[in-house]
């Protein structure tokens, strides 16, 4: 009997549920920082905001996004297929359809956002300086992840290089606590004031002195090869790039180190 | 040992004992710690109940075995223990099957029986409780209710994940050990997947990069290192010298990618020792001892650690407390010994930089290559690896970044600071092997002071070195065209490295050397000396024809004639032979033998390998067949060359001799027009010289054979192309043609000196103008950067002797003789002692005077006179500056003798010009000599020779004689009257 009744109250409740309007948003998993969790529909953030629709609420709520410590997507579609396609195949269409809902939520921690640096690399290597400064400007809020947080004032601070910002550049750097992290982007900054000679001195200082910083070694080592490459030492520049390409498989570094083979060849091919 | 008397004196014992009683003297036993005893006893109590089907029994005994087996342990008697285990878990009631099969492997790995730890291994994690059976034996259809399986756990619960990744690591282990590296994988990834403890999860990736280096699988290690790289199992001491193991084996194998990742994970000694101290005082302090090995306790510690300090790796310390000996923790001891290994080891760093600079010049990361040798070759520069770095940074700087002065400063600076062994040979071998194929001879020369800086070795491959560097000195002179130098220089292989593999070609470029001198008859007996030694030597052919020239230029033809005819008959296939025919034509020719030399110069053209060799004896035919008016001949010869060698041909000077050969058949309207359509098609190119050829032949043309109506038309057309002309090498070389033309070529040379603000255009026929010009107005302005133009554009240009004169005398007026006599060598290294460069001897003699050198500005005056082709004008002007040098040094009678003697013997040269300064200069030494009346004397046979006495120089004997006397002295020859007046002088040394 008491089964009965359950399953009449399930009927009831689906057939409400039918009724009901489908709530938009992106549905997660939010980790509050005190530790509880709430399903929710993602509406928005910005402004160092969150805005929610609780599962089963009617309103939604707004809160500052430092006070959200994770978030759990679901997302559907095939990620391993996605990254695959990216990485080897050198698609990238599915990869920005897929992230196009989730990336205004990337500025709190939460699993896509390994994903979300490939597109950064991938924008960054077409300088598609716009895209990269919206991105880079989420990650950089990413209080809750170092890493993610870290990647985001890189981007930033490049864009800056390559808008000749030099005082945002300083403001950038002077956020990074990781003397590799800022050891590399000096040199970045002296390959873009096409000064290849200190910006390959500066690139030996960062690998000597920050052999084990895995996180920032990788870019450091291509940022070696697009020298040589600027001092016209292209057998230097390809395999560096090829050894990169292999010290640092599956990584957004591996991809740009892949991105600059492929470049190179598709310019020697075409003289 | 004990344990089995013990046993022993137990078994006695205890045969009189029931099972219940040795039961509980096995339980005593153990409760006093006894434990071997108790081993015994139980061992006695299984015998007995080994035959009771008592269930109560079998559950007892199955006890007794599971307790016996954890003592054994304890004793250490593993075999035993892994049997009894074993026993256990076949029998019924065994109520720990897990905790046994874990107690197994684990003695059966302690006991390094790897295969059995396997199996044991195995069996535990495959382990499955037994499913419950009904009395009939089937399972039960439905599960046992929950507080059943409830009750099963409580009796024995299933492995921790702890525990789980324990047998994991062990059965990986014991697959290592076996060698079955594929299967030790999974259970090593299980580690790394499952355990809490980082540096076990870092030794996990460790030997999971191991196994596949040993498989081998490079990319699968690559893949892994990024994961090793997040973990502090680098700090692990065994780990760090794996890591450089394996980073070895992978850069032996080329795996770049692995290998240097793993490299750069290497923490430096100091570092390692560090963590690894702040380790053992943490292991310490957890075992109740003082943080520090060796020190000495406060009376703090003591309190608070309340245990004793030791000074070394001890198994055991002594408690204060209880003065009993207590036994320090495994993974102490452990600690303490890898520290101690750690601290005995030299520090490693310096071979895994080597080793990652060797990576990146391997990977062609030159600026990463230079860094990392750069720091091992501070760090010690004169051990193996830093004396490699050192290499390695020459080389890199030499053939990756091609910056030849960095690696010159630090070669340099290690050959200074060490001279001795095989590094800075090597190193200067480098340096050499770079500049030398450059054709950079200035270059290689600067190595030689450190080469004689080196500290010599009877050491066989150093005196190979030392060979083949100072061999490569000799080459470099030789290419420098300093011949004297070469000649010491090939000299110095010779007697320093008798012997050597370079012997035989040293002999060769010696005797080369010399021959470039023109010392033929110093020359000749090295050529035959290499072929008795070196018969069947790379020169040895060569050295035949050699020979020839010697005596060629030694003026003995008729040897050199034998000489050439051997290399002609006896070695065809030398590369000389097309040379030996040109040569033994030229002697033919010389005597007449026409048809003999044609013979032989067409053999010559025949067998040349190079247009060189052809373009000397086609030449020499059409000079031959202008000489017997064969142009047919000549138009042949001159097309079948042009035919073969093509644009390599000299083909403005094949259209010269064919536009010749039209004026001899007296089609001088074809010549003209031939030679002018060429010099239009040629004319541009700077270096085609056949085309200031055909304009020196033109204007031979016109002023020998052209009617003035022909020249005039000749000159308009010069005049049109000049107007025409857009490339300016042509319109320089037609202006010089139209100024010859008209007889104007000093008054153009002197224009262009002013108009031309480059002589980049100018051909050497326009430069020489600009020469003659200069040299006329004494303007040495460019006499410098005319020279440098020849050297650079037309080294072998006649046109250059002009420009060596007129440097010469522009130095000369600057009183700069050093470099005035180096500009003469030069010249002289190039003509040798061709008639018209006697100027450049004595110019050399006299800029040694000018500098004091008396000695050699005397010889070198007495050289001119030795030459046979300097006789005549150049003597005369010689033997007066002999005089001029004894002037100099204050020797008047000397210098007296030579002046007398210049107006005696050679009044008739250079229309009595020496002779005349020869009177005026006697009159000075007279003078200076105070002998007044001979000076006079002097004066009036001056004026009395024919030869002198109209010249301007005479007007000083008429000024000192006065007009009364010179009147009486003209009309006394005027009637016909000569003199006999002489002056000699007592002590003057006849030359």
């Amino acid at each position: 009997m008491i089964r009965n009744v359950s399953l009449m109250v399930m009927f009831l409740a689906g057939a409400v549920l039918g009724q009901a309007e489908q709530p938009t948003g992106v549905p997660a998993l939010l980790e509050a920082a005190n530790g509880k969790s709430i399903r929710v529909f993602l509406q928005d953030a910005s402004d160092g905001s969150v805005t929610f629709l609780p599962v089963g609420a009617s309103q939604t709520a707004t809160i500052p996004a430092a006070r959200v410590a994770r978030l759990e997507f679901f997302p559907k579609e095939d990620l391993v297929e996605i990254e695959r396609l990216f990485m080897e195949e050198r698609e990238r269409d599915a990869l920005d359809s897929f992230l196009e809902p989730y990336a205004p939520f990337m500025e709190i921690p939460n699993a896509l956002q390994a994903l979300y640096l490939l597109q950064v690399a991938a924008d960054w290597q077409v300088r598609d300086v716009a895209a990269v400064e919206q991105a880079a400007s989420r990650l950089a809020r990413c209080a809750g992840d170092e890493f993610f947080q870290q990647q985001g004032v890189r981007y930033a601070a490049l864009v800056a290089m390559e808008q000749g910002d030099a005082n945002e550049v300083e403001t950038w750097l002077s956020r990074l606590p990781s003397a590799a992290a800022r050891a590399y982007l000096e040199a970045e900054q002296l390959r873009v004031q096409e000064q290849p000679e200190e910006a390959m001195e500066a690139v030996i200082r960062m690998i000597r002195k920050h052999a084990n910083e895995v996180d920032w070694l990788g870019p450091c080592e291509l940022l070696a090869a697009e020298i040589y490459m600027q001092m016209a030492m292209t057998n230097s520049a390809i395999e560096t790039a090829g050894l990169v390409e292999r010290m640092y498989a599956d990584s957004a570094v591996a991809w740009s180190a892949r991105t600059f083979l492929d470049e190179w060849k598709q310019d020697t091919e075409a003289e | 040992m004990g344990g089995v008397v013990l046993g022993l004196l137990t078994g006695v014992c205890a045969q009189s004992q029931t099972p219940a009683e040795l039961l509980k003297a096995a339980n005593l036993a153990v409760s006093e710690e006894r434990y071997d005893e108790a081993v015994s006893l139980m061992y006695i109590y299984l015998n007995e109940v080994e035959d009771s089907k008592a269930e109560r029994v079998i559950e007892i005994a199955q006890d007794m075995r599971f307790r016996m087996a954890t003592l054994l342990i304890e004793l250490e008697r593993i075999d035993e223990a892994a049997a009894i285990l074993q026993i256990y878990l076949e029998q019924p009631a065994c109520a720990f099957p897990r905790a046994a099969h874990k107690m197994m492997a684990t003695a059966l790995y302690e006991i390094a029986d790897y295969e059995a730890a396997v199996e044991a291994v195995l069996a535990a994690l495959a382990f499955e409780p037994e499913a419950v059976l009904s009395e009939t034996g089937e399972e039960e259809e439905e599960e046992p209710d929950v507080f059943e399986q409830l009750k099963v756990k409580e009796e024995e619960p299933p492995y921790t994940l702890a525990e789980e990744t324990m047998l994991h690591l062990m059965l990986a282990e014991s697959y290592f050990a076996l060698g079955r590296w594929e299967e030790s994988l999974e259970p090593f990834e299980f580690v790394v997947e499952n355990t809490e403890d980082d540096q076990r999860r870092g030794y996990a990736i460790m030997q999971v990069v191991n196994a596949l280096i040993e498989i081998p699988d490079y990319e699968r290690i690559v893949a892994w290192v990024p994961a090793l790289y997040r973990t502090d199992a680098r700090y692990d001491i065994r780990v760090n010298l794996a890591l450089l193991n394996a980073a070895a084996a992978l850069f032996a194998e080329g795996e770049y990618a692995g290998a240097l990742p793993l490299y750069r994970m290497m923490i430096p000694r100091d570092e390692l020792i560090v963590f690894q101290e702040e380790r053992l005082k943490a292991l310490r302090i957890e075992a109740g001892l003082p943080p520090e090995l060796g020190a000495e306790m406060t009376a703090d510690e003591q309190l608070l650690f309340g245990v004793v300090d030791e000074t070394e790796v001890a198994t055991n310390v002594k408690d204060e407390a209880s003065g009993e000996w207590l036994e320090k923790p495994k993974a102490l001891i452990e600690q303490e010994e890898l520290l101690e290994a750690l601290k005995a080891m030299p520090p490693y760093e310096v071979d895994v930089a080597y080793r990652m600079a060797e990576i990146y010049r391997v990977v062609e990361r030159p600026y990463e290559a230079l860094a990392f040798f750069e720091e091992v070759y501070g760090i010690n520069p004169t051990n193996e690896i830093g004396e490699r770095s050192v290499f390695e940074m020459v080389e890199i700087y030499l053939t990756a970044l091609k910056q030849p002065a960095e690696a010159e400063a630090v070669a340099f600076s290690h050959m200074e600071r060490f001279p001795e062994g095989l590094l800075p040979r090597q190193l200067a071998y480098a340096l050499n092997g770079y500049y030398q194929p450059k054709g950079e001879m200035e270059a290689v020369k600067a190595l030689k002071p450190y080469l004689d800086g080196m500290v010599r070795s009877n050491e066989a491959s150093i005196v190979q070195y030392d060979t083949e560097l100072y061999f490569m000195q000799a080459v470099a002179d030789l290419t420098l065209l300093d011949y004297a130098g070469a000649e010491t220089a090939f000299r110095y292989v010779l007697e320093a490295f008798p012997n050597s593999h370079q012997s035989a070609n040293s002999l060769y470029w010696y005797a080369m050397s010399k021959l470039f001198l023109q010392k033929y008859a110093e020359a000749l007996p090295d050529f035959v000396r290499y072929r008795e030694k070196f018969g069947t030597g790379s020169y040895a052919a060569t050295c035949v024809y050699q020979i020839g020239v010697c005596h060629f230029g030694m003026e003995a033809y008729d040897e050199a004639l034998t000489w050439f005819s051997r290399v002609i008959e006896e070695h065809p296939d030398a590369d000389v032979f097309p040379e030996a025919n040109s040569m033994r034509g030229d002697i033919n020719g010389s005597r007449g033998l026409l048809d003999e030399a044609i013979v032989d110069y067409e053999r010559a053209v025949d067998a040349a390998r190079t247009v060189n060799q052809a373009t000397y004896p086609t030449f020499q035919m059409a000079e031959v067949f202008e000489a017997e008016d064969r142009y047919e001949r000549i138009i042949a010869c001159v097309e079948t060359y042009l035919y073969r060698w093509g644009e390599e041909a000299d083909v403005a000077r094949a259209l010269f001799w064919i536009g010749k050969t039209k004026i001899q058949q007296g089609l001088l309207d074809e010549a003209v027009e031939t030679y002018l359509d060429a010099i239009v098609t040629y004319g541009s190119n700077r270096e085609q010289e056949g085309v200031d050829l055909m304009i020196a032949e033109l204007v031979k043309i016109s002023k020998v054979f052209l009617k003035e109506e022909q020249r005039n038309q000749l000159l308009g057309s010069v005049q049109t192309t000049i107007a025409a002309a857009e490339s300016e090498t042509l319109a320089l070389r037609l202006r010089v043609m139209e100024a010859e033309l008209e007889g104007r070529a000093l008054a153009l040379g002197g224009q262009l000196i002013e108009e031309l603000e480059t002589l980049e255009e100018a051909s050497p026929p326009v430069l020489a103008v600009i020469c003659e010009a200069s040299f006329e107005q004494e303007d040495y302005r460019r006499a410098e950067e005319i020279l440098e133009l020849f050297e650079l554009y037309f080294p072998d240009s006649d046109y250059r002797r002009a420009a060596f004169k007129l440097r010469v005398s522009g130095l000369m007026q600057q009183n700069d003789f050093e470099e005035a006599l180096a500009t003469i060598e030069e010249a002289q290294e190039r003509y040798g002692t061709e008639a018209d460069v006697a100027w450049t001897q004595l110019i050399k003699a006299d800029a040694l005077r000018r500098l004091g050198r008396f000695d050699e500005a005397s010889e070198a005056n007495v050289g001119v006179l030795g030459v046979r082709a300097w006789r005549g004008e150049p003597m005369a002007q010689a033997t007066y500056q002999l005089g001029e040098v004894e002037e100099s040094r204050g020797e008047a009678r000397k210098a007296f003798a030579y002046y007398q003697r210049t107006y005696f013997q050679y009044k008739g040269h250079a229309g009595g010009y020496w002779a005349a300064e020869a009177y005026l200069a006697s009159a000075r030494c007279l003078q200076e000599l105070g002998l007044e009346n001979d000076r006079r004397n002097t004066y009036r046979a001056m004026l009395f020779d024919p030869f002198v006495s109209s010249l301007p120089q005479s007007e000083e004997a008429r000024e000192v004689l006065g007009d009364a006397e010179v009147a009486e002295i003209e009309l006394y020859i005027q009637t016909g009257g000569v003199t006999n007046i002489t002056v000699e002088l007592e002590g003057a040394v006849q030359p």
